[in-house]
């Protein structure tokens, strides 16, 4: 048996299918141990970093800048210096005669809408088993769409079924967005959960997706049996960016948009090219913009009032809490700890800015899963 | 979001706003199509199938095909945008404009104007561009310039799927006549569309690239090769920005001239001939405006100043071509 190890595109979230490499850290002939970064890999989310998960001798770098490749192709090979080219190169044939993107490329997330009042309807993704564990439900925030959820639930979905669910106003869920307000976006998942089925639920929200969770929970605190919250807005202690919100709302290119966007991340390079221009194509869809304009009015117009609803909510509130936050959070800034109920378990993310589920994906699945274990 | 193609995309957006709004209609030569033929009509949809499906949709009465008399089509065109109407009209290649050209300039293009604002006309002129395809002198032109030129029409582009989709929906919804040129030979490139209607607004250009050495502005077909010409020039350590100004008129000369402050360099490229070109116009706008920011003098990559050759190595000669844009862009690059 020939000690040959392949170094494959990995799978980064439920929705990559595939990868540009974007530059090698390592070259031939280089020996690595377990955790080394390896190569910069760049998706339509993110530009990450892909470590090596063994160590060895880079034997053959298969993959070359600028190449986009699908989840699961070959893009390196390790082998000790006794394994033969020959073998390296006949490996590399062999592997590639055999690999079928379409086998790994498998995104796991089923996408469906759901009804809910007025003629609307709300996108879904789902994913996991439709077991008896409890479900999480899962809310974005301003702007953004179900698929900033898809790094945390896929490790949530290896254990309990999950619900991403774009709020009116956002990605492919209806434009209407009613008042626009918390309670009424608040109503509008409670609606989407009714449709879907679910009894009890762990609510999870980022940003206005935690105030909109927030208000789930005072609205009906059956429902909610557990609720996350990730750098939540409109909380005690913390301020709304307007400037970001008016420069999101009203940005027409993607170059405008660069510098709000930035500020969302601890590393200002995470707001790739390819991220600004699937914003811009959001808002330019028919009445998108309207529909931003109308919760963030909402929003801050009502800010005072909200931020007041937000304290009694979170002094009535009874079921267990994770709240999972950034001090270096620009937008939503630092929310004031003490204002949370004793039975909040906070987890202050480290390293990152507003999107600590994109930035740091395994920490915030490890509190959601912690928050999980505290249904038990 | 699903692929789709150039040509797809356009057909969605005619389906999406004859749906969304019933004053929309179609009128050209063959925009239905199959009227004597075995398969009945609504068979054809244009000669490369732009307008499929959409006699069998949205009936006789609001896909109509005429005769073949341009002057017919846009003088309909003018009287029913006049009345109400948002008429799509065809003038299948773009070498016809000749016949019915004083309806489109000395009248669509006048009627607000003229008629002290209180008209408007709501037309949108398809048509096709672009050589490459050995279709001869008089099926090949790209003459975005001629309407370029005349105040009153707005001039669209479209350089990939996306943008003829949410491009279209725009023209359709704009109050003023808008020419939309689509590219033959850009028809059957894919990308990723969305499914909902989208309008991306005119006057705003697309960086296609991001980069700091040379500005590349390419329109229409010539976008394909200022693509590949920038994929070789990366290779070779020479990074160019491209911007796809998507509407010649009103041109984005904003974002043009703010790439150029930071590369101080500009390469042009159009497939129309030279002389009074929409490359001269660039290159003189910013030769007016952004003075101050060149580097080095302004290359223009355009065919010559001859009718489309029909001999095919002579057609290949004639268009600007990836090596002709990398060989410019480095001429620009080495001046000091």
């Amino acid at each position: 048996m020939i000690a040959i190890e392949p170094v494959k595109v990995p799978k980064w979230g439920l929705s990559m299918e595939e990868g540009e490499i974007v530059q090698w850290h390592v070259a031939e002939g280089d020996r690595v141990a377990e955790g080394d970064e390896l190569v910069d890999i760049e998706t339509t989310k993110i530009t990450n970093v892909c470590e090596a998960h063994t160590g060895g001798l880079i034997r053959r770098l298969v993959a070359k800048p600028g190449q986009t490749l699908p989840v699961g192709a070959l893009i390196a090979v390790m082998a000790e210096a006794d394994v033969s080219d020959a073998d390296i190169e006949a490996y590399v044939a062999e592997f590639e005669s055999h690999f079928d993107p379409d086998e790994t490329a498998d995104t796991g997330l089923v996408l469906s809408t759901v009804d809910i009042a007025g003629g609307r309807s709300l996108r879904v993704g789902t994913a996991g088993l439709s077991n008896d564990a409890m479900p999480m439900v899962m809310l974005h925030g301003f702007g953004g769409d179900l698929q900033n959820w898809s790094l945390v639930q896929e490790i949530i979905a290896q254990s309990h079924p999950t619900y991403a669910i774009e709020l009116p106003g956002h990605g492919q869920s209806t434009k209407d967005v009613g008042e626009g307000t918390l309670t009424s976006l608040a109503e509008g998942v409670a609606q989407a959960v009714d449709a879907l089925d679910l009894d009890r639920i762990i609510l999870v929200g980022h940003s206005l997706g935690g105030a909109v969770a927030l208000a789930a929970a005072s609205i009906d605190s059956n429902r909610v049996a557990g609720l996350g919250l990730v750098c939540p807005a409109a909380m005690p202690g913390g301020e709304i960016n307007q400037s970001y919100l008016d420069t999101f709302v009203e940005a027409r290119r993607a170059r405008d948009l660069r510098a709000a966007v930035s500020l969302l991340f601890g590393n200002p390079d995470l707001a790739t090219r390819e991220m600004l221009d699937e914003l811009i194509k959001m808002k330019r869809l028919d009445g998108a913009k309207e529909a931003l304009v109308a919760i963030k009015d909402g929003l801050l117009s009502a800010a005072d009032a909200e931020a007041t609803a937000m304290s009694e909510a979170l002094a009535t509130l009874s079921c267990p809490t994770a709240l999972i936050a950034s001090k270096a959070d620009q937008i939503v800034g630092v929310p004031d700890e003490s204002a949370f109920p004793p039975h909040t378990e906070t987890l202050w993310v480290d390293n990152v800015g507003h999107m600590p589920h994109v930035e740091a994906p395994d920490a915030v699945a490890g509190a959601l899963v912690a928050l999980l274990r505290r249904m038990n | 979001m699903t692929k789709k193609t150039y040509l797809a995309a356009i057909n969605e957006a005619l389906r999406q706003e004859m749906t969304r709004d019933e004053s929309v209609i179609l009128i050209g030569e063959d925009v239905a199509g199959g009227q004597a033929s075995s398969g009945g009509p609504g068979k054809v949809g244009g000669v490369f199938g732009v307008t499929s499906g959409l006699y069998d949709e949205f009936g006789a009465e609001r896909v109509i095909d005429t005769p073949i008399s341009e002057s017919a089509i846009i003088g309909t065109a003018n009287g029913a945008a006049l009345t109400g109407l948002r008429p799509v009209a065809e003038i299948m290649f773009v070498d016809f404009i000749g016949v019915c050209m004083d309806q489109v300039y000395n009248q669509a293009a006048k009627f607000r104007y003229m008629f002290g604002g209180k008209a408007k006309t709501p037309w949108v002129l398809r048509s096709m561009i672009g050589a490459g395809l050995r279709a001869g002198a008089q099926h090949s032109q790209t003459l975005h310039p001629v309407f370029t030129m005349i105040p009153g029409l707005k001039v669209v582009m479209p350089t990939n799927a996306y943008d003829a989709k949410g491009l279209m929906i725009q023209a359709i919804r704009d109050d003023d006549p808008v020419v939309f040129l689509e590219s033959k030979l850009l028809y059957q490139t894919e990308e990723d569309v969305p499914d909902e209607a989208y309008a991306i607004p005119f006057g705003e250009a697309e960086y296609v690239r991001e980069g700091d050495d040379v500005t590349v502005v390419a329109v229409g077909p010539a976008m394909l090769h200022a693509k590949a010409a920038a994929e070789r020039l990366a290779s070779e350590g020479i990074d160019c920005e491209i911007i796809d100004p998507r509407t010649t008129s009103p041109l984005d000369e904003q974002t043009i001239l703010e790439s150029i402050e930071r590369t101080g360099r500009l390469v042009v490229v159009d497939e129309s001939p030279p002389r009074c070109s929409l490359a001269a116009d660039i290159a003189a706008t910013v030769a007016d405006k952004g003075f101050k920011s060149l580097r080095a003098p302004v290359k223009t990559v355009t065919c010559p100043h001859t009718p489309v050759p029909f001999a095919p190595t002579l057609e290949d000669a004639f268009l600007p071509n990836a090596s002709r844009i990398v060989d410019a862009v480095k001429h620009v690059k080495a001046y000091v």
